[in-house]
Parts: C-alpha cells; sequence; structure tokens
C-alpha cells in the first residue's frame, strides 16, 4: 500500500477531491524527503557523538558526560548550537561566491548519492536501473567542493590540502570501482535492488562468502572506502596538526558543520553501498522474510485477519533496521581504525592505492572471473558443506544460473525472429528473472 | 509555441546547437589554452546530446536506439583521452615558455 | 483517484526545460566569462546539467559514465591544470574586440544554421502520440546496462526490437571498436604519464655523466658485425617469404610457420637497428627472437634436430655480438642505455 494512496483515502474524507490528491501527494514526498534527510543530518548528529565517545573510550577517557544525561547524547547539539551562533567570516582574499558555495557543492554531492541507495526491498527513492554506478559516479563529484573551497579560500594552505584531497579522491576511486564491479559481475545485474535480494536467506548467500577473491575483495574496497572519504588513516588533507587544517582552514561555523555532515553522509553511504555489495542488504545473518512469510502464510495466519501487504511492509521495516544496523557497523569500524592506526604520508597514500589496491583489486576480478565461470554455483558454504545446516535458497541458485538463463533466453528469441547470428557470449543480466526477483522495483 | 509543446527531438538539437556553437565560439576566443580545451569539451557534450535524443525511445518511435547511446559513450571516452593528452601538451607548453597564452605560440610562424 | 498536481504541470518537459536552460545558459557564461577558474565551474555545471538530460532521455548509463568519466574525471584533470597554471596574469586573458565581432559573426551564422536543420525536417518535430506513449509504458524496460553490455561484447540483443528487415541486418555489435578504445586508453595513458612527467631542471647543462652515457660510439668491428647480420637477416627473411612453399614442400613444414619465421627475421633487423642506436634490451630480445624462430619452426613440423641446429646458427652471432659489446676494461656494455 503506497502511503500517497493512504493519505489520499483518509484526506478524501475531510477535504474536496481536487485538493485531497495534491495535498495527499505532497504529504506523502515530504514525509519520504524528510526521513532521507534525516538520515543524514540526525545521522551526522549521531555519528559525531559516536566519535567522541569511540575516540574517548580508544583513548582510555569517556568522552562526552554532561550535556543530556550521564552519556552526553545532546552534546552535538550543543555543538551545532555553538556553531549557528559563530561569526560568518570571509577571508579578504578570497573569492566570496564559490567560498560560499562550496560546502553546499560537497554536501549535494554526497547527498544526492541517497537517491539511489535502497534502504529495503524496494524502499528507494528511485530505483535507478544502474544504480551501483550512479552512486559512484556521484560520490565523485564531491570532490569539486573540495577544489573549489581549497581555491577561493585564497590561502595557500587551502589550496595545497585541497589539491592533495582531490588527487587521493580521484586515485582511489580506481580501485573502488574495480572493487564494486565484482558483485556487480557475479549477480549480473547493477541495481542495488537486485543484487541485495538475490543474497535473500542465510549469511552464507551473502557475497562476501561467494568466493575467497571477493572476501578478499571487501577489504581492499572498505581500505578505498575509507580513502575516498579522506578518513583516517588517509586524512592527511585535512587532519589538524597537517596544513593547519587543509581545505577548510577558513571555513568556521555553520559552513564547516556542513562539510562534516557532507563527510559523514558519505561514510554511511559507503557502509551502506558494502551492505547491499557485499553483506546481503537487509537481509540479515536469519532470513526474516521467509519466516514471516511461513508464519504468516503457512501458518494460516490469514484467517486471524492479517493482510499479506501489512506483513510485508513489517518485515521490509526489519530489514531497513538491520541495513542501518550494518551501515552504523561499518561507521563504527571507520572510527575505531581512525583512532588506533597512525597517518599517513601523502606518498605513501598514493602508493598503497597504485601500487596495493589497483594490483590485489585487479587480481581479484581476476579470480573472481575465474571463479564464477569455471565453478558456477559453487559458493565457499557449499565447499566446506555448510548448506547441509544453512539451504542456499533459490534466489542464490538463479544467481548462479543466470549465465544459464541468458544464454537459454537469448536461443529462444533467436528462434522466434529467425535470426541466424548465434551468441557466444553469455554475460548479461536477465530482466525478466530480475524483475521477478525483486518484486517490490518501482 | 515551441517552448510549451512536448518534448520532441528538435528541442534536443537545439540544446545540442547552443553547445557545439559555445564550444566553437570558445575554442575561436580563449586565448588561454585550457579556454580552449573547454571549447572542446563543450563541442563533444552538443554532438553527444544530437546522438542521444536520436537514440531516445521516449522521443521518436524509430529511435537509434543502443546505437545512439553507444556512439555517446564511445565519444566520452575517447574525449577523456584526448583531454589528457591536451592537457600534458598544455603543461608541457607552460613548463618550457611560462605562459598559457596561446598567442605567444608563435616560434614555428612563418 | 487523479493525481492532480501530477497532471497539472508536465513534469518531463518542466525538467527538460530546467536542464536545457542550465546547460546552454552555462555553456554560454563559459564562453563570456573571462576568469579561467570561474569558467572552468561554470563548465562544470553545464557538463552535470547535459548528464541530466541524458537521464530524462532513457539514457541512464550514458547519464551515470558522462558524470563519472566526463565531470568526475575529466574536469577534474581540467581543473588540476588550471591550477597548476593559473598565475596571477593567466587568470584573466582578454580577448579584443575585433575577434569578438569575428567570433559573433562566425557562431551566430553557425547557430542559425544549426537550429534550421533542426526545425526542418517535420519527422523530428512530431512528438510520440498518446497510443505509441502506451505501447511505451507496457512494452519491455528500457535500454538497460546489461544490453549496453551485450552490444558491447558483439551481441545485439536488442535487435528482435527493430522493425525494419532491412535495418535489423545492419546492426552488429561493437567488440571491435570497444577492443580500439581500451588499446587506446592504454595508448594514451601511458603517453600523456610520459609527456607530463617532472623533469629535472638540467636543461642545457651537460654534465660529465651525460657526455658518457648514450654518446658512446660503438666500435668498428661491432657496427660491422651489426649491418653484416641484418643483410644477412633480410635476404633470409625475403627468401623465407619468396620460397615459402619450395621450402616447406622440401622439409614439411607449415606454410604459416615459414611466413612467421621471414616476419620474425624482419623484426631482427629492426632489432638490431636499435642496437645500433645504444638501447641494452634489443640485445636481450634479439636472443629471443632466434629461440622464438627455432620454436616456430619445431611447432611448424621440422624436426627436432633441424631446430636445435636453427637455434645454434642463429645464436651464435648474438653470441659473438654481446662477447664484443662487453669485453674490455670500459665495455661498451656498461655505456649503453
Amino acid at each position: 500500500m503506497n502511503l500517497a494512496v493512504f493519505f489520499d483515502s483518509v484526506l478524501a474524507y475531510m477535504l474536496p477531491g481536487w485538493l485531497a490528491s495534491p495535498l495527499a501527494y505532497l504529504l506523502a514526498a515530504g514525509i519520504h524527503l524528510a526521513l532521507l534527510i534525516n538520515v543524514v543530518a540526525v545521522g551526522a548528529l549521531v555519528f559525531i557523538w559516536m566519535e567522541r565517545k569511540v575516540s574517548g573510550r580508544i583513548q582510555d577517557r569517556l568522552g562526552p558526560t554532561r550535556v543530556g544525561g550521564k552519556f552526553g547524547w545532546l552534546q552535538t547539539l550543543a555543538d551545532g548550537i555553538k556553531l549557528i551562533a559563530k561569526e560568518d567570516i570571509v577571508p579578504k582574499d578570497a573569492d566570496a561566491f564559490l567560498f560560499k558555495l562550496a560546502p553546499y557543492i560537497s554536501f549535494a554531492a554526497s547527498f544526492a548519492a541517497y537517491i539511489a541507495l535502497p534502504f529495503s526491498n524496494g524502499w528507494v527513492a528511485d530505483s535507478v536501473n544502474v544504480g551501483v554506478f550512479f552512486i559512484l559516479a556521484v560520490l565523485g563529484l564531491e570532490v569539486f567542493g573540495v577544489i573549489l573551497a581549497g581555491y577561493a579560500s585564497g590561502s595557500k594552505w587551502s589550496l595545497f590540502g585541497a589539491m592533495r584531497e582531490a588527487a587521493q579522491v580521484v586515485s582511489y576511486e580506481v580501485p573502488l570501482g574495480m572493487c564494486v564491479v565484482i558483485p556487480v559481475f557475479i549477480c549480473g545485474t547493477m541495481n542495488p535492488i537486485a543484487i541485495a535480494n538475490m543474497q535473500q536467506g542465510w549469511f552464507t548467500n551473502w557475497l562476501i562468502f561467494h568466493d575467497p577473491a571477493t572476501f578478499l575483495v571487501f577489504w581492499v574496497y572498505f581500505t578505498c572506502a575509507v580513502a575516498s572519504v579522506n578518513r583516517a588513516p588517509f586524512d592527511l588533507a585535512e587532519a589538524e596538526s597537517e596544513l593547519v587544517a587543509g581545505f577548510h582552514t577558513e571555513y568556521s561555523g555553520l559552513r564547516w558543520s556542513i562539510f562534516f555532515m557532507a563527510e559523514y553522509g558519505s561514510m554511511f553511504l559507503v557502509s551502506g553501498l558494502a551492505a547491499i555489495l557485499f553483506f546481503g542488504g537487509w537481509h540479515g545473518p536469519i532470513p526474516v522474510t521467509s519466516i514471516i512469510h511461513w508464519l504468516v502464510v503457512d501458518m494460516g495466519g490469514n484467517e486471524l485477519g492479517w493482510s499479506a501487504p501489512f506483513w510485508t511492509w513489517v518485515a521490509n521495516l526489519i530489514g531497513c533496521i538491520n541495513f542501518l544496523g550494518k551501515g552504523l557497523l561499518g561507521v563504527t569500524v571507520m572510527m575505531w581504525v581512525r583512532w588506533t592506526l597512525p597517518r599517513l604520508r601523502i606518498d605513501q597514500v598514493m602508493t598503497t592505492c597504485l601500487k596495493y589496491c589497483v594490483p590485489l583489486a585487479a587480481a581479484c576480478f581476476l579470480g573472481a572471473a575465474f571463479w564464477t565461470v569455471s565453478l558456477p554455483g559453487l559458493t565457499l558454504s557449499k565447499l566446506v558443506m555448510l548448506d547441509k545446516i544453512f539451504p542456499a535458497n533459490t534466489y542464490g541458485e538463479i544467481r548462479e544460473d543466470w549465465v544459464e538463463q541468458a544464454v537459454e533466453r537469448e536461443r529462444i528469441e533467436a528462434e522466434e525472429y529467425g535470426d541466424d547470428e548465434e551468441p557466444e557470449l553469455e554475460e548479461g543480466a536477465d530482466e525478466v528473472e530480475v524483475a521477478a526477483i525483486n518484486g517490490g522495483e518501482l | 509555441m515551441l517552448l510549451f509543446a512536448e518534448v520532441t527531438v528538435t528541442h534536443y538539437m537545439a540544446v545540442g546547437a547552443v553547445l557545439f556553437v559555445a564550444g566553437v565560439v570558445c575554442m575561436a576566443t580563449k586565448r588561454n589554452a585550457l579556454g580552449i580545451l573547454m571549447g572542446i569539451e563543450l563541442v563533444l557534450n552538443g554532438a553527444n546530446v544530437n546522438f542521444i535524443a536520436f537514440g531516445s525511445e521516449y522521443l521518436r518511435e524509430d529511435s537509434l536506439g543502443l546505437d545512439g547511446q553507444l556512439m555517446a559513450l564511445f565519444v566520452i571516452v575517447l574525449a577523456a583521452a584526448e583531454a589528457a593528452v591536451a592537457l600534458a601538451i598544455a603543461l608541457n607548453f607552460y613548463n618550457n615558455y611560462a605562459t598559457i597564452d596561446v598567442d605567444r605560440a608563435d616560434d614555428l610562424k612563418g | 483517484m487523479t493525481p492532480v498536481l501530477l497532471a497539472v504541470v508536465d513534469w518531463h518537459e518542466f525538467f527538460f526545460m530546467l536542464f536545457a536552460l542550465i546547460a546552454c545558459v552555462f555553456a554560454l557564461a563559459v564562453v563570456f566569462a573571462a576568469n579561467i577558474v570561474r569558467m572552468a565551474f561554470y563548465l562544470i555545471i553545464s557538463l552535470g546539467a547535459t548528464a541530466g538530460l541524458f537521464f530524462l532521455a532513457g539514457a541512464e548509463f550514458v547519464g551515470a559514465m558522462q558524470l563519472m568519466i566526463y565531470v568526475g574525471g575529466t574536469l577534474v584533470l581540467l581543473i588540476f591544470g588550471v591550477m597548476l597554471t593559473a598565475q596571477k596574469s593567466f587568470v584573466d586573458l582578454k580577448v579584443t574586440g575585433g575577434e569578438w565581432v569575428m567570433a559573433a559573426i562566425a557562431g551566430g551564422s553557425l547557430l542559425a544554421l544549426l537550429l534550421y536543420a533542426a526545425f526542418q525536417v517535420e519527422d523530428w518535430r512530431r512528438p510520440l502520440t498518446a497510443e505509441q506513449r502506451e505501447e511505451l509504458i507496457v512494452a519491455d524496460d528500457a535500454y538497460d546496462a546489461a544490453h549496453i553490455g551485450m552490444a558491447v561484447l558483439g551481441v545485439r540483443v536488442d535487435k528482435a526490437r527493430q522493425p525494419d528487415e532491412q535495418l535489423q541486418k545492419g546492426m552488429s555489435g561493437y567488440l571491435l571498436p570497444f577492443e580500439i578504445v581500451s588499446v587506446h586508453l592504454l595508448v594514451v595513458l601511458i603517453g600523456a604519464g610520459y609527456l607530463a612527467r617532472t623533469k629535472l631542471s638540467t636543461r642545457g647543462v651537460r654534465t660529465a655523466t651525460d657526455a658518457s652515457r648514450g654518446n658512446v660510439a660503438l666500435p668498428f668491428t661491432v657496427k660491422a658485425l651489426i649491418y653484416l647480420g641484418a643483410i644477412a637477416s633480410i635476404a633470409a627473411g625475403v627468401a623465407c617469404f619468396v620460397l615459402a612453399g619450395s621450402i616447406s614442400g622440401a622439409i614439411g613444414l607449415n606454410l604459416a610457420c615459414m611466413y612467421v619465421v621471414g616476419g620474425l627475421f624482419f623484426m631482427n633487423v629492426l632489432l638490431k637497428l636499435i642496437v645500433l642506436a645504444r638501447q641494452k634490451w634489443a640485445v636481450s630480445a634479439l636472443v629471443i627472437v632466434a629461440l622464438l624462430q627455432a620454436a616456430t619452426l619445431f611447432w611448424g613440423g621440422a624436426g627436432l634436430l633441424i631446430a636445435i641446429g636453427f637455434a645454434v646458427v642463429a645464436l651464435l652471432p648474438i653470441g659473438l655480438l654481446i662477447f664484443l659489446l662487453c669485453s674490455g676494461q670500459r665495455s661498451v656494455w656498461s655505456q649503453m642505455e
């Protein structure tokens, strides 16, 4: 049941028809928009608090403990109020228009990628067919905000920091892209909903347990993602002891906080993307959807008046909480790594990218491709006979079979249209089967 | 008026034409070598808009289909390659002559 | 239930106008701006709006590629170039009035011509009819990345959708352009990396180490050996090609194998010329080529003895060459590059 339809049916009692419908749509759109913005804004709030607590504990101290109770829940709110109340300084040498515009570009790029990020089956702002690619492309636009900020600040330290950060982000996009392509070609589609749905069931269906190359690729992806969002140990461009503060030296108050909302937004985004690509997205270690389906449908819950759409919505909600938990876990690990490892120099950052991440990602690409083509249907869980306890579901089998299905479909189409050209190559998704899998696709 | 009518291929071609002409004028008038490079990018984008318009199913019944999109894809890739080389040349020029003004590149002038 | 809000505004038209206006206005801003950094910024916005136009026309994959490659790659490169060369005097390079007039005339006439052509064809001005639009919604999903991927690998899976028989026969895969573009990108990567490398700033100062490297003259014996060897290789290569049939018939060799051996003889000549240019790697390549020729002969059907005999005969002069290069107190070998 659509939220807009629900509102329309409610408002139709109170208002005339010509007013109820647009108002219902506006309300539904507003709620969706508010939810999405809150993931970033409130998420930033929570992450900053978490960062201070986690860093405090790692450094054997407590972190904020005063504002809002024993754990300092409202510390970030107090910080936000302080930042808003600060004086808005624009340096004399700065290019004022670009200086003011830069944080918003960074934030816009980081937030625009949430358009294609699904939070549960069908819970996505826009189900883009090339979703994973779109997310990567838009994430790469965040570097413009950084460059503009560095240039427009009018100080050479900002410019140096911005150039280093831009070089780092752009260089790490290459191994990031290569790591992302591996789950894409295992599943045969770029649609994140389809990729996540193919990992339904027990945790043995997760793509990270598909083959050793994919397992390794997850760690390379995590390293490249940490470098891509400029988190320690790759944060020399914005660290406090380097180049004053890099590209955001001259930024204070609300503008600085927008940069940091962009950074925490990107952190959650790449963690969420890792969850979808490698950890099954909203499908947890336990197959909640199947359990609910079995409880409601097979056990005859319908007689008690439980309607299937409601329970699908409940399953989706549990999936959404699952997904948010996985993203949160990823962000926590990023914070943990930040306060554990020392910072890398810029030449070490570049060496890591070009001499370690790129060859490793390329080798894992070859390994995963070889595994998928020559040993189709074999996952690590089958190898260690775990699938007797945790059976792979039909979606997992479909994923392993899409090569044969694509060839079969080509053969049928060729016969139908009298085409005498036979398809030799079989990498491609089958949109019929994809549409069958993600029943909630918009 | 065409402005409020439904979107057709002609609309896309008009946008492509404006981008193309802006690129050509940019190439013709800019003295900065990188400005000329920006003109080249605009020209290639104008051509891409045309290709995509003809390959779009939403605009024409008998569209080019995938051919239009694939041509645009190859154009994007080749434009990126050409921009890289052109930038390397411009940087070399800047390193050797300490200027990026193309009017000063007249060593081979008759 | 009629979604009034959705029907009151034609959203496709609205977004097209938005993206088209942004693209055109900022493209013109690139032309008229004088500050190079502002120009780059306006170009970014214009190309981003063009990506939006691509998404609207249904080319999602190409739109995402435009964002990632063009905006996220090429323009970052351009901005780096701008930052590296934007000294105070070069940030605002003004153009004289006369040039503006000429550019306006040329640009204006070109624009008029293109717009006239765009508005001329009646078929292009006709939007989709209502039932064509219905058909579009009911039919298959739009082209997605899988179709493009398979087309690039040579299989056109959308052949079935083309109603015209003649046109259907002409739909081919794009495998060859894909491979060419891949090699092209590799070449550009290496070339641009080489062109833009940081050079040591010792221009015009030839130190002693410079003089001794690369400037050494090869001794007469070495040169004579190389020239003789080149002439012998040319003769052998020509003999291979001309007498391929008779030789292969006599010994019982594969015909193709003779051609390969002949080609390798010519490559031998090229490598010898490179040795004359004092490159060390060419000497090792000579050895490898001789071994390759022997291997080709063996694979082509000559006996093992013949192949080994050939290898020995080919490697003897190369061995002599290496001995001559490496002998002496200050050997030529150590001064080659």
